[in-house]
């Protein structure tokens, strides 16, 4: 018997148990070769969701790889972490109406990666729909690297339980201790990805030019890019102009094994957070990566979505959107409003609510979230969340004091310990605190526990109004 | 004596040798017993803390032999010193107990210590064999004291799986076969030779495995073993030709070494006429594209020969070859058009569209023959004109050309002063935290000179938390508050003086170590915390009215008609920072100043005045005046206070041949360094440790930006600060990261490029560290655009940077390309600059001169420009050698010319 993938939360780790049927491999059928998945968790255990052929398998091939390179990639590793994170986090991979998605996360949490097989890229038949973990080990790895294109290339991701019986494969349990904050940054990443904007586009021979630049071994410090003419110009200084600044170069080189097969290059920055997205076309597919600020701040500690977090959308609006989700490449916003009777922002609340659930993704392409749901458990999000809970607990004790508020924004106390207390404002600008860690990032990793606390303590005021 | 009684006393003895004999037999059932005897001698050891560390053994074999894992791991560090015998109290440990400390013991512990205790379960039976990397990468470990050979002779059963699994694990950090064997003399290659040697089986599978690790997309350093290892079996050409399919495969890999000596291979099984072309053909395109030079000239080879004797292979071939165009070296480029032109026939569509598809990605050199070929081969001849035209790399316009240079004082870099505590309390909290940026600081400073005596209602709530913190950060050991090192401990010790009243002292620093301007900085931070602690105000005229330290000449002169200098520092830090536009205006308002710091202000300004006793004024006024020159008059006033006092540093480079690693230069300055030098001469203190500049060592960069806003307006003794620190260290010998900060205010470009900027430009250009060298290429291309450097200027600092030995050429062909491709116009200078600058490396190895040489040759091509005439001597004379140089100076030397500077190319 094959039991379901669970996770146990168990702070500051979340093991993850890996059961599949047989290991993902590239095999002969009948005279072709096949590309099975093995799938672990999602709808049921061990999900069978499509089976057809890859219409470019060495693209293909490429792709899957570099998502491997992501979910191996460890651009910082904190001491005495790397036997641990040697046991590493297998792709997640979704299913949905007219396209294959692959999603993975480094262990260092700073590079969050996302193959989109496209239809011209694949035909075969759909079977199911959802999400599971897909078996990414070491024989997988080699045997995509050694997928010509003069071969056809089939592709199976979960087999019937029939099939495997037949088989005889052997079947896999892996255990893998997730860090919290692996699972934190891996949700948190959808929401920053909503606040990318289209910065830069190159063309493929650009794209080629701009990533085969990047030095073997480049600058640890940040970098700044500008459009010019084909390609992009370097800066070692921020010369404005909506440059992006990206740090820990080195991440960009995880392209390096798919830029021949570029088509285009884009390149999505936020103005307030560090964090960029770069989406690199190619013939049926897309590849993209999302990187944080810097490569030792994962995204867990971003914060940006603390603010919704703390506004939360009604639990009754975010249950009524879950229930209306469909599996179509892109959610969409206006449809859900009429579907589930609520207004706009609310369905835009939720949404961004059910992407720190792990229910959907986004993706900067269709700018737009997607239905993914992560088999793992989120449901604690709010656990994972130490700023979040500190706030509440801030508000529990009753130690925010909200002195006033108008339209023009507001202004409160919010006690700490030893009798001191933090000022926090208001205003078009945003917010502000006088606590040291509002002074050390000043709302680029999201707001500080006292602003959340005011936030909450606002949200209650009116709500008692 | 019962077990527990019998336990207690050998913990008591601290007798391990009893603990051991006790346990070993005991089953899971009686060592529950002991779980509260174990329990209380471990919490006993956990209280005494690291002392106990060399007793450690009894406890440790009663945690592993009694306890769960949870409690086990509680023992933290301790956990890890497993004694000798600590397997004998596991093999009777229940399975539910034991398995999970097994798997401690790999994943958290490791180690050769691990294995010693794993191995003799695993091979006993008692559990079964791990399928997790750590297994292996622990029996790596394990042969770190013993050797590899005698490890497998005396567990010979190793044989059987966990050897081979070294073909299967990667590993990480120090812990991997590739570190392993490169470190110890390669134990492991030399059992497998062995093995090879005794068993052609095993030969077999040792070929079979090694290819397939490589295949596995291991980092470069540890697929590197593999790769020479496969090598060292010397497989023959039948080997090699069984393994044909493997070695194809390996194409696509990342790692460099992996796919050359995947291309060795083949080219011997293409030479035994065992190779199928069209495999080859399938597989070699990602070669030609992403490899090295040298491989991907071995692929085209391979290309050539599988094209050659059958017309339809020879059009495949050359389609293939035609990826080859889209590699980064012009050598292979030119390699492929000429493979292409041997291949191809009468013309051919899809061979057309395949070279015309790579026509964007060809270096300017190959382009006019490219597109010839694309011509001929029926292509799009009117594209293939228009992109043997097009210039590569050029920038259309994104950085417009500017027509004159910005003032200090614009509107746009006008800094708003603090006008209230709470906004004073909104910035501080993040000054305090980082020490910068010193336009904030300088802005709290002034604040809380300002607003230092308003104490409103709510004074004490607002700034309670700004005040602990400051307490905070000074309690930090590693702070020197007023020291003229730390810029952060200074404005926490300002920000404590404001909001609690408290005043910390200076606080104390090795003698030896010279804080240099930092020292005038602290001053200054520490006279407004005297005045401001007991609820003075202390208000100044220093502060800049623009983003950089600057003040409008206009202000200060205001500012002076209103009140006094807080202080002489005040007033001397006012005047270094005045900026040069209207100056005779402010001169013209300042004639009704009083007294001696009126006559210092008009004679900053440019007025005739008679000097007065007070040195620090009038030095600072005569540097302003006039930087870089010498003042007769303050000198003959105050003579002797030392450079850049009333005479100007004279600056020279000095350096010792032949030059050490680091170090061996220094900087010769005129007049000499006095050792006393007041602290209200900021400009004479920048140079008083002139062989070492120690401050630089020990300040923070937050301190190194404040020191930048002293004098904006002069640049020449900061670049040769600069200079010294990034020319010593330009091979990074040492880990110095704040010496960047020497290249920041030439970003701006209202800072003036000197010539010991121009020096230190042509330094960093060449520095290992590529923060220092893209700073300094971000310098040059700003300044060529803004009129701060010309193509002379960037030969003159690149020529001195040679004479000083300090030339790297291929990391200034990287930094001058990265300069080169932002315009046609930055193109042309960069190339006029290496021509000018190749007479000072006349002395130079030719090679090493070849990859500045093939960006000239790039240049010019793109340009369609002949060389200046300044390198043509030195172009002849390379010319007449052999290798690359000689080829590139001979493909220089035909260059043009074809005209003047292209319309395009103006910057």
């Amino acid at each position: 018997m094959v039991a379901t993938a669970s996770t146990v939360l168990a702070a500051p780790v979340l093991e993850q148990t890996y059961r599949y049927p047989f290991p993902s491999a590239v095999l002969d059928v009948g005279g072709r070769r096949q590309l099975r998945l093995a799938t672990s968790g999602g709808p049921v255990a061990n999900p069978q969701f499509f089976r057809g052929r890859l219409l470019r398998p060495v693209v293909a091939a490429d792709l899957l790889l570099t998502l491997g390179d992501v979910a191996r990639s460890r651009f910082h590793v904190p001491a005495a972490m790397l036997i641990r994170i040697l046991q590493l986090a297998d792709p997640v991979a979704t299913c949905a109406d007219d396209r294959l998605r692959f999603e993975a996360f480094s262990a260092c949490c700073s590079v969050y990666g996302r193959v989109d097989l496209l239809p011209d890229a694949y035909e075969g038949e759909t079977i199911g729909r959802g999400t599971t973990n897909v078996d990414f080990g070491p024989g997988l790895r080699s045997a995509l690297a050694s997928v010509q294109d003069r071969s056809e290339l089939g592709l199976a991701v979960g087999m019937a339980a029939l099939e495997i019986q037949a088989d005889g494969g052997s079947a896999i349990e892996r255990r893998v201790p997730l860090p919290s904050r692996w699972l934190r940054g891996f949700l948190e990443v959808q929401s920053i990805q909503a606040e990318l904007t289209a910065a830069a586009e190159l063309d493929s021979a650009g794209a080629r030019a701009f990533l085969r630049s990047i030095p073997k071994t480049p600058s640890k410090r940040p970098v700044w890019f500008a459009p010019a003419g084909r390609g992009f110009r370097t800066f070692h200084h921020d010369p404005g102009q909506g440059a992006v600044a990206v740090a820990g170069l080195a991440r960009l080189r995880l392209f390096d094994r798919v830029a021949r097969h570029a088509t285009s290059l884009r390149v999505f920055a936020a103005a307030a957070d560090g964090s960029t997205g770069w989406q690199l076309e190619v013939p049926g597919a897309r590849l993209t990566l999302v990187l944080s600020p810097e490569v030792w701040r994962g995204f867990s500690g971003e914060g940006q979505a603390l603010h919704r977090l703390a506004d939360g959308g009604s639990t009754a609006g975010i249950a009524a959107v879950r229930g209306a989700l469909g599996w179509e490449p892109r959610l969409d916003v206006d449809a859900l409003a009429a579907r589930t009777g609520r207004s706009r922002d609310d369905v835009s609340a939720a949404l961004a609510a059910l992407a720190l659930s792990g229910i959907v993704g986004y993706d900067l392409a269709d700018r737009g979230f997607f239905r993914r749901e992560l088999p793992f458990d989120a449901s604690r999000t709010e656990r994972l969340q130490p700023r979040l809970r500190d706030a509440r607990r801030l508000v529990e004790r009753a130690a925010v004091r909200i002195e006033s508020a108008d339209a023009l924004g507001l202004a409160a106390w919010v006690a700490g310990v030893g009798g001191i207390e933090y000022r926090v404002r208001s205003s078009a600008d945003g917010w502000s605190c006088t606590c040291p860690w509002y002074g050390r990032h000043r709302g680029d990793r999201g707001p500080c526990k006292h602003v959340l606390a005011v936030q909450l303590a606002a949200i209650g005021t009116d709500d008692a109004g | 004596m019962t077990p527990a009684e019998s336990l207690r006393a050998a913990a008591d003895a601290e007798d391990e040798g009893a603990v051991r004999a006790l346990l070993a037999d005991l089953s899971e059932a009686d060592r529950a017993e002991l779980i509260p005897i174990a329990r209380e001698v471990m919490a006993a050891q956990l209280k005494k803390g690291i002392g106990a560390a060399g007793h450690l053994a009894p406890t440790i074999l009663m945690a592993y032999g009694t306890l769960t894992l949870s409690e086990i791991r509680r023992l933290g560090w301790r956990a890890s010193h497993l004694p000798r015998d600590l397997v004998d109290v596991l093999r009777h440990r229940s399975p539910e107990r034991l398995v999970p400390i097994v798997d401690f013991l790999l994943d958290d512990i490791g180690g050769h210590g691990a294995w010693r205790v794993v191995r003799p379960l695993i091979r006993d039976g008692i559990v079964a064999r791990p399928d997790r990397p750590s297994y292996t990468l622990a029996m790596l470990m394990g042969t770190n004291y013993t050797s590899a050979a005698q490890v497998m002779a005396e567990d010979p059963g190793l044989l059987e799986v966990e050897a081979w699994r070294l073909f299967e694990v990667e590993g990480g950090g120090d812990n991997s076969l590739a570190n392993h064997e490169k470190f110890s003399g390669d134990p492991w290659g030399k059992v497998f030779r062995d093995l090879a040697a005794r068993d052609p089986i095993q030969r077999e599978r040792l070929l079979d495995l090694s290819l397939a690790a490589l295949a596995r997309d291991f980092a470069t350093y540890r697929a590197g073993w593999f790769s020479r290892f496969h090598e060292s079996l010397v497989p023959t050409d039948e080997e090699r030709a069984m393994r044909a399919d493997a070695y194809l495969s390996l194409l696509r890999s990342r790692v460099g070494p992996t796919v050359s000596m995947a291309v060795a291979a083949l080219a011997r099984i293409q030479r035994a006429g065992r190779l199928s072309s069209t495999a080859l053909l399938d597989a070699i395109g990602p070669v030609l594209a992403e490899g090295s030079a040298g491989t991907a000239k071995t692929g085209l080879d391979l290309v050539a020969r599988a094209g050659a004797g059958d017309p339809e292979n020879g059009r495949t071939a050359a389609i293939v070859a035609a990826q080859a165009l889209g590699n980064a070296s012009a050598d292979v480029q030119r390699a492929a058009i000429g493979l292409i032109e041997r291949l191809a026939g009468e013309p051919d569509e899809a061979l057309a569209r395949a070279v015309d598809d790579r026509l964007p990605d060809v270096a300017a050199s190959q382009r006019t023959a490219a597109a010839a070929l694309a011509t001929r081969l029926g292509g799009d001849a009117a594209a293939h004109v228009a992109a043997a035209a097009a210039p590569k790399g050029a920038v259309d316009g994104a950085v417009p050309p500017s027509t004159r240079r910005p003032s200090a004082t614009e509107p746009a870099r006008a800094m708003e002063p603090l006008t209230s505590i709470e906004s004073l309390v909104d910035v501080a909290v993040s000054v305090l935290e980082a020490g910068e940026p010193a336009d904030d600081l300088e802005r709290v400073l002034d604040a809380v000179g300002r607003l230092g005596a308003d104490r409103p209602a709510g004074f004490q709530r607002l700034t309670g938390a700004l005040a602990r913190r400051a307490r905070t950060i000074l309690d930090q050991p590693e702070r020197r508050a007023f020291t003229g090192f730390d810029a952060r401990a200074d404005i926490a010790a300002v920000l404590l003086a404001w909001t609690t009243g408290e005043l910390v002292e200076r606080q104390a620093t090795l003698r030896a170590i010279d804080p240099g301007a930092g020292a005038f900085l602290s001053a200054r931070a520490r006279e407004l915390s005297n005045a401001i602690a007991n609820g003075g105000s202390f208000v100044s005229v220093a502060a800049p009215t623009h983003s950089g330290g600057w003040i409008d000449p206009a202000v200060l002169v205001r500012r002076l008609r209103v009140r006094p200098p807080a202080s002489t520092l005040d007033l001397v830090a006012a005047l270094l920072r005045l900026a040069p536009a209207g100056r005779a205006e402010a001169l013209g308002a300042a004639t009704g100043l009083a007294g001696e710091t009126g006559a210092a202000v008009r004679y900053a300004l440019g007025g005739d005045e008679r000097i007065g006793p007070t040195a620090a004024p009038w030095v600072a006024a005569a540097r302003v005046r006039a930087p870089g020159d010498d003042d007769a008059s303050v000198e003959k006033r105050h003579p002797g206070l030392g450079p850049d006092a009333g005479l100007a540093a004279r600056i020279r480079l000095s350096v010792s041949r032949p030059r050490p690693s680091f170090g061996g230069i220094r900087l010769d300055v005129q007049p000499q360094p006095v050792d006393d030098v007041g602290v209200d001469l900021p400009t004479v203190l920048m140079l008083r440790d002139p062989s070492s500049f120690a401050w630089t060592g020990h300040s923070e960069p937050s301190m190194f930006r404040w020191i930048a806003t002293i004098q904006p307006g002069y640049r020449e003794v900061w670049a040769a600060i600069g200079t010294l620190l990034i020319g010593r260290n330009i091979d990074w010998w040492s880990a110095e990261w704040a010496n960047r900060v020497f290249l920041e205010p030439f970003i701006d470009p209202v800072t003036p490029i000197g010539p010991h900027a121009r020096v230190l430009i042509g330094v960093a250009l060449g520095a290992r560290e590529a923060g220092e060298r893209g700073l300094a290429t971000d310098v040059v291309g700003l300044a060529l655009l803004d009129g701060r450097l010309t193509a002379p200027d960037l030969a003159e600092g690149l020529g001195v940077a040679a004479a000083g030995e300090f030339d790297r050429p291929n990391r200034w062909a990287v930094s001058l390309a990265g300069v080169a491709m932002q315009s046609d116009g930055h193109a042309a200078a960069v190339a006029e600059a290496i021509a000018r600058s190749l007479p000072a490396l006349g002395e130079r190895p030719a090679a090493k001169l070849v990859p500045l040489l093939r960006l000239f040759d790039e240049l010019l091509a793109g340009t369609g420009n002949a060389p200046a005439e300044d390198g043509r001597q030195p172009l002849e004379r390379l010319a007449g050698s052999g290798g690359q140089a000689g080829r590139l100076a001979r493909s220089i030397l035909s260059r043009g010319p074809v005209g003047t500077v292209p319309d395009g190319a103006r910057l």
